[in-house]
C-alpha cells in the first residue's frame, strides 16, 4: 500500500513538473524603443492668437486664453487650456446679453510623426501635426436684460430680465493641427476644432445664448486657434544619455 | 538657411491664417429673429349635416362670413371675412380672453350678423425662445364658454397653445 503511494506521488510530481514546463514559457522581453525614458521631454505654454483678434472683429467679446502642454515621449501631450471671456450683446430691440467667465478645457493631443529614427534614435520634431480630443468647461454667469413682451392686439407691454447667478456649461471638441519650431524654442501652431455636445445646467440652451470659450451656442460647430508659445525642451543629448544609462 | 526654413513655415502659416479668419466672419449670425413667435388659439368652424348614405350626422368644416374682436377692443381680428378657422391671440398679461364672434344669418329673410361671445379662460406661461426672438407667451387653455346664438356648441382640440399652429377648438355653428 505504502509503495503504491509512493509511486503515484511520484507520478504526481513528475505530471506536475511536466505541466509546469509545457505552462511557463520565459519569453524575452520585447525591446521598444518608442517608449523609453526619458517619459518627460518639455512643457509648452502657449497664447492663442485669434482670440484678440476676432474681439476686434466682432467687438462685444473681451478675453484671451493660453494652452499648456507636456511632452511625453515625444509622442502623446497631455493639455489643459484656461482662458477668461467677456461678452456684451447687444441683440436689437434693446435686449442685451451679458456673460463673463473663465473656461477650461482639458485634453490630449496625439503626435502623428514617430518620434524616432528606424536607428531607434530621438528624431528633433520640428514640425508636426497632431490630433486631439477636450472636454471644455464653462462656469458662468449670464444676465439677459430688457427682453419685451409685447402683445400687439390687446395692447399690452412688458419687460423681463433673466439674470441668473451661475450655470455650468460642458462641451466636446476635436482637435486637429500643426505645430512648428519657429527658433529658439519659440513655436507658432494653428488648429482647427469641431465642437458639439453642448450641455447646461441652464433650463433651457436657449439661455445660454454665447458660452465664454465655446461661442454662440446656436453658431458654427468649427474654429480655429493661432498659437504663438514657447516649449521648453529637454535637451536631445541628455535624453539619449539617459536612454543609455538605462540600458 | 534658418531664416529661410522660418520663412516657408510662415508661408504656410499666414494663408491659414487669412483663410480661416474670412471663413470665421462670413459665418458670424445675424442678430435678427428668424422663428415664428405667433402664439394664436386656433379655432375651426364646423357644421353637422344629415349624411343620407350613412343615415348619421357628420361634421365638416364650413366657411362662413364673419367678424371678430376681442371685448373692449376696436380693432378688428376679421372683418367680415369668409374663413372656415380663425385665429385668435389670447391675453398675456390676463387669464380670460374674451372675443365676439359675429356671423351672418339668415332670419326671416333679413341678413343680420349675429353675435355670440367666447370666453377662453387660460394660464400663461412666459417661454424665453432665444436672445435674437425674446419672449412668447405659451397659453394652457381650462375653459372655453360662449353663448348659443350661431354657436350650437364647442369642442376643445388641444389645450396647449404655443407656436406650433396647431387646431386647439372646433365651433360648431347652428344651420341657419
Amino acid at each position: 500500500m505504502k509503495r503504491t503511494t509512493v509511486i503515484l506521488m511520484l507520478c504526481l510530481l513528475c505530471i506536475l513538473a511536466y505541466a509546469q514546463r509545457d505552462s511557463v514559457v520565459v519569453r524575452e522581453k520585447k525591446h521598444n524603443p518608442n517608449y523609453e525614458l526619458p517619459v518627460v521631454h518639455g512643457f509648452s505654454i502657449n497664447a492663442d492668437l485669434l482670440s484678440p483678434v476676432m474681439n476686434l472683429v466682432h467687438g462685444q467679446v473681451y478675453g484671451g486664453e493660453c494652452h499648456m502642454d507636456i511632452n511625453l515621449y515625444n509622442r502623446v501631450f497631455p493639455t489643459i487650456e484656461v482662458g477668461y471671456a467677456d461678452a456684451v450683446q447687444n441683440m436689437g430691440m434693446n435686449v442685451t446679453y451679458k456673460t463673463h467667465a473663465p473656461y477650461v478645457r482639458l485634453g490630449v493631443n496625439y503626435g502623428l510623426l514617430k518620434p524616432f529614427n528606424k536607428s531607434g534614435e530621438h528624431r528633433s520634431l520640428d514640425c508636426y501635426p497632431y490630433i486631439g480630443l477636450r472636454y471644455a468647461m464653462a462656469f458662468m454667469n449670464y444676465d439677459i436684460q430688457n427682453v419685451v413682451i409685447e402683445d400687439h392686439y390687446w395692447g399690452t407691454r412688458d419687460v423681463k430680465s433673466f439674470a441668473n447667478p451661475f450655470v455650468y456649461s460642458g462641451w466636446i471638441e476635436v482637435v486637429a493641427g500643426v505645430r512648428m519650431n519657429l527658433v529658439r524654442g519659440f513655436t507658432l501652431g494653428w488648429s482647427f476644432r469641431f465642437r458639439g455636445l453642448l450641455h447646461t445646467t441652464a433650463a433651457d440652451k436657449v439661455f445660454v445664448h454665447y458660452v465664454p470659450g465655446y461661442g454662440k451656442s446656436d453658431g458654427s460647430a468649427f474654429t480655429f486657434n493661432y498659437t504663438i508659445g514657447y516649449t521648453f525642451s529637454i535637451d536631445e543629448r541628455m535624453a539619449n544619455e539617459s536612454k543609455e544609462k538605462h540600458r | 538657411m534658418m531664416l529661410v526654413n522660418i520663412k516657408q513655415k510662415i508661408s504656410i502659416l499666414v494663408p491659414t491664417v487669412v483663410v480661416s479668419l474670412i471663413v470665421m466672419t462670413a459665418c458670424t449670425s445675424p442678430n435678427e429673429c428668424l422663428q415664428n413667435m405667433d402664439v394664436v388659439y386656433k379655432a375651426n368652424f364646423m357644421q353637422m349635416t344629415f349624411d343620407q348614405g350613412n343615415e348619421s350626422y357628420v361634421a365638416n368644416q364650413v366657411s362662413i362670413v364673419t367678424s371678430v374682436h376681442g371685448l373692449g377692443k376696436d380693432s378688428m381680428l376679421y372683418d367680415s371675412a369668409r374663413v372656415n378657422s380663425i385665429a385668435l391671440p389670447l391675453q398675456s398679461n390676463d387669464t380670460m380672453s374674451v372675443f365676439i364672434i359675429d356671423q351672418l344669418a339668415v332670419l326671416n329673410n333679413d341678413t343680420v350678423m349675429v353675435a355670440d361671445t367666447l370666453w377662453v379662460i387660460h394660464d400663461n406661461e412666459l417661454e424665453f425662445v432665444s436672445v435674437e426672438c425674446g419672449c412668447a407667451v405659451k397659453n394652457n387653455v381650462r375653459n372655453v364658454l360662449h353663448t348659443v346664438n350661431m354657436i350650437d356648441s364647442v369642442s376643445r382640440v388641444t389645450d396647449n397653445v404655443d407656436r406650433s399652429s396647431r387646431d386647439n377648438l372646433k365651433i360648431y355653428v347652428k344651420n341657419r
